[in-house]
């Protein structure tokens, strides 16, 4: 990988894979070091890509397991609550904001596939895949996670 | 268009307004190969932190059977780590193993130069009594000295790690005391044997400072 490359992959990217550590963050101190941490690896890594869609996947498959990783060492960050106010995004309509934080209040198990299958557009089947999942356990929470949303948003969410 | 592609449209048009800030985004573009293998592999040492609580309190069948029936007094503690001023708490479960004693164990990576601190806190007033750490480097594991109490040919014996103490005749009213020295620090030890429970025994140990 060549410093070319790193910059065009990036430019491209690095929203993308923002929007992934978010959905499988706790806070936004976290996501940004899922993010920092896959680009790290993007560097690591020495094998090419087979096409564009590889290196998306890839990508995206690290950043899930970023955020794992979290998950599974309990890290507490103590970040502010002012720390993590600036960092919320600001939204053009109401009613995206409001899908939005229904979405933050999710439980970060539904989130993640929530993200990949609605904004990645993934199927269950690639979802179950990036996850280290069975199909059932996505199929599972992708339902549960439609229940819970459509508790919070109603009429809004079909 | 069905629902699920409304929900789609409505998911991607909120989330396409979700940018990563723009000082992440300078840090990750500005980010060199050199820096990155530096920020990733640096790591050159670990501080290891090792609790062996229950391991000393519940020594022999106390612990299986307390597994067995699925009883969950596996406790979580609270390890406070503090690397460069940056502060990290991370809960630990404790791990029980084949032979029935249950040992807490985490480790937190230190950049090169930096120094950190740990505190434990755990709602069993005799968790913090006493741990183990080391520093290790990144690849490595630590070992978990063992602290217990043992029964061998007749005797009775207490150890922590390399010291091994002959603690039998002391133990003939059911308790025993005393110190001994590691790696410069002078501890004091005390163990009770469980009323009604042979062959367990409860430990206390403690540095001379505390």
């Amino acid at each position: 990988m060549d410093t070319q490359q790193y910059e065009r992959i990036t430019t491209e990217y690095l929203d993308c894979i923002y929007r992934v550590a978010v959905s499988g963050c706790k806070n936004y101190a976290d996501a940004e070091d899922v993010v920092q941490n896959t680009f790290i690896k993007l560097w690591e890594r020495d094998e090419e890509f087979e096409d564009e869609e590889h290196l998306r996947k890839w990508l995206i498959r690290v950043a899930v397991n970023e955020c794992n990783s979290l998950w599974r060492s309990a890290w507490k960050r103590r970040t502010t609550y002012l720390e993590e106010m600036t960092k919320e995004p600001v939204f053009s309509t109401p009613e995206r904001s409001n899908l939005y934080f229904a979405v933050r209040e999710l439980p970060q198990k539904y989130r993640q596939i929530v993200h990949l299958y609605y904004f990645e557009e993934y199927s269950v089947k690639e979802i179950a895949d990036i996850m280290r999942l069975s199909e059932t356990a996505v199929q599972t929470r992708l339902q549960r996670a439609r229940q819970k949303l459509k508790e919070i948003l109603k009429e809004a969410w079909q | 268009m069905n629902q699920d592609g409304k929900n789609r449209a409505y998911f991607q048009e909120t989330f396409q307004e979700v940018h990563a800030p723009e000082a992440l985004a300078g840090k990750v573009r500005n980010m060199t190969k050199t820096e990155a293998k530096k920020l990733g592999l640096s790591v050159v040492k670990k501080l290891a932190v090792a609790a062996a609580i229950a391991a000393v309190l519940f020594a022999g069948s106390n612990v299986v059977a307390y597994a067995t029936t699925g009883s969950t007094w596996l406790e979580t503690v609270v390890v406070h780590f503090n690397v460069n001023g940056a502060t990290y708490d991370m809960e630990v479960e404790g791990e029980q193993l084949p032979d029935g004693t249950v040992q807490y164990s985490t480790s937190v990576e230190v950049p090169d130069g930096a120094t950190a601190t740990f505190a434990i806190d755990s709602d069993s007033e005799w968790v913090t009594e006493y741990y183990h750490y080391a520093w290790v480097t990144d690849g490595d594991e630590a070992e978990v000295p063992r602290t217990e109490v043992v029964e061998e040919n007749g005797k009775v014996y207490f150890i922590n790690g390399d010291v091994k103490i002959d603690i039998t005749e002391d133990m003939a009213d059911g308790q025993a005391a005393g110190t001994y020295e590691e790696n410069g620090m002078v501890y004091q030890y005390e163990v009770k044997e469980e009323p009604g429970a042979p062959g367990c025994y409860e430990l206390h140990i403690t540095s001379e400072e505390e």
